[in-house]
């Protein structure tokens, strides 16, 4: 390629652009088309879009593979809702690795819930379904103020689903506050009257040169190990953390147990409290 | 000239008015604007966070970080006014994926906003020797493949860093020719240079491999 002037390469950045958002939309440009509008850096369009061409060709079997591994079988929330007999779906809440969690109406009931349904890649697994449906039914056995309940279970159209109460819980604006109150002072305050339930303490989260005591916000985490070995008042509702703040919700199961604050940095993904509701696994 | 702009005016002011509020300390807009640009973000993250804090945190982790944080922590930067939305945001989830690999890596701990722009630029040849050789399946490929990847690298290595850094900007950002430009601080001409002269050069490595033994491994 040789030395071109600024308005030569302009044009041709131009194009670059435009070929590849064209490549990236699945569209196949031909690199002719653009060189007919410009016949006099022909070879310079050619040589930089082919280039380029191939460039993009590679990223998208990287963001093939990347996407075969990833959870992109569940429906994303630009997807139709599925459809369900007694369901109308109205939005979705959040989704995990085994599900997605809407906020459903009961259509005959006119009443709204939490509908959790399978990711239905997952479906055609006979254990993961089992242990979607043994999660179910095991917090349905379950009875404490914390603990959300589940109100239906069923299998429609290859979807397994439950539903819970929708709750309205905490917003994530205030989880914040919370956090932002504690990462200011140096304190180590239980959090316990904040609502939340949470009863361990926070540990310093403040700047200092001791690594081993920060704790981030990154650092809220569900510890399921809790479950056991701590008291049942260690459960709480689980707001879910997202920017749609406003729409906090909580749901429960048997095996998700409960919301804490770790000390051990980031030995928790913090997709589990995002998705809190739809963890089983 | 940005045909993302020409695509989507109405969003585009809204995102900005968006930008506006989150610059002010407005947390709800800036969670807002996460969501917004919450794949690109991913994106991003993914290609820049260190695959040694890969095993530990993964990039929703890094988002729902940014989210719990809001963008108060860079209010009073003046630099950024100017920035189009997602340049900003981009430039904040880098401070934060720097300052993470900082923090867990046991690296000094420094203010991100003291480093300059380019600071994870060492990891970018690496990124890119990934791209052009990684079509590769077949099992004698493979064994060559270590060895393309270094030849990619050593002479990407020799391309100016900003060259390099263009590259992965309109590429495995994909970002706009005026974002690529406004990320790395120049003018939309000058990045268009860079990015040429990155392509030209990026064509040459290829068609040396191509004239050697390796001729096979990089026609995708």
């Amino acid at each position: 390629m040789t030395t071109l002037d600024s308005e030569a390469l302009n044009l041709i950045d131009l194009m670059l652009e435009d070929f590849s958002n064209r490549l990236r939309a699945g569209e196949n440009p031909s690199i002719e088309s653009y060189i007919q509008k410009h016949p006099i850096l022909e070879h310079e369009i050619r040589e930089a879009l082919s280039i380029a061409g191939r460039i993009e060709s590679v990223q998208r079997q990287e963001g093939r593979r990347s996407r075969q591994s990833s959870k992109s079988d569940l429906p994303r929330a630009t997807d139709p809702f599925p459809t369900l007999t007694n369901y109308r779906f109205i939005r979705e809440i959040g989704r995990g690795g085994m599900g997605v969690v809407f906020e459903a109406e009961h259509v005959e009931l006119r009443r709204r819930v939490a509908l959790k349904i399978l990711a239905p890649h997952l479906s055609q697994d006979p254990t993961a379904k089992k242990r979607f449906q043994r999660e179910a039914r095991a917090a349905s056995k379950l009875q404490h103020p914390n603990i959300v309940p589940i109100h239906d279970i069923g299998e429609e159209n290859e979807l397994a689903y439950f539903t819970m109460p929708l709750i309205q819980g905490m917003s994530l604006d205030h989880v914040i506050q919370m956090i932002g109150v504690r990462s200011k002072s140096n304190d180590s305050r239980d959090f316990s009257a904040s609502g939340l339930g949470i009863k361990r303490p926070l540990t310093n989260s403040s700047p200092s040169n001791d690594n081993s005591k920060q704790t981030q916000p990154l650092q809220v985490a569900i510890q399921r190990a809790l479950f056991r070995r701590q008291s049942r008042r260690t459960f709480a509702p689980l707001p879910r953390l997202g920017s749609r703040s406003q729409m906090g919700w909580a749901t429960r199961t048997a095996e998700a147990c409960c919301i804490a604050i770790s000390s051990q940095p980031t030995s928790y993904s913090m997709r589990r409290v995002l998705h809190g509701s739809a963890i089983s696994g | 000239m940005n045909p993302s702009e020409e695509t989507f005016p109405k969003d585009n002011h809204e995102l900005t008015s968006l930008a506006v509020l989150a610059r002010a300390g407005d947390k709800q807009a800036f969670g807002e604007l996460l969501e917004r640009y919450r794949p690109r973000l991913e994106r991003l993250i993914e290609l820049r966070l260190d695959r040694r804090l890969r095993q530990r945190m993964d990039p929703s982790d890094v988002m729902q970080d940014l989210f719990l944080r809001g963008g108060g922590n860079f209010e009073s930067d003046t630099e950024s006014e100017s920035l189009s939305p997602y340049v900003w945001l981009r430039q904040i989830a880098l401070w934060r994926v720097i300052d993470l690999q900082r923090k867990h890596l046991g690296a000094q701990r420094r203010d991100p906003r003291r480093e300059t722009r380019f600071m994870d630029i060492q990891r970018t040849p690496d990124l890119a020797a990934g791209w052009l050789v990684d079509s590769i399946t077949s099992p004698s490929d493979v064994v060559a493949r270590e060895e393309l990847i270094c030849r990619l690298n050593s002479a990407l290595e020799s391309l100016d860093p900003i060259d390099r850094e263009i590259l992965i900007l309109r590429h495995c950002e994909q970002l706009s020719r005026s974002e690529a430009a406004e990320s790395l601080g120049i003018s939309i001409a000058a990045a268009a240079k860079r990015y040429f002269r990155a392509l030209a050069r990026v064509r040459c490595i290829l068609a040396d491999s191509s004239s050697g033994s390796n001729a096979s491994l990089i026609r995708t």
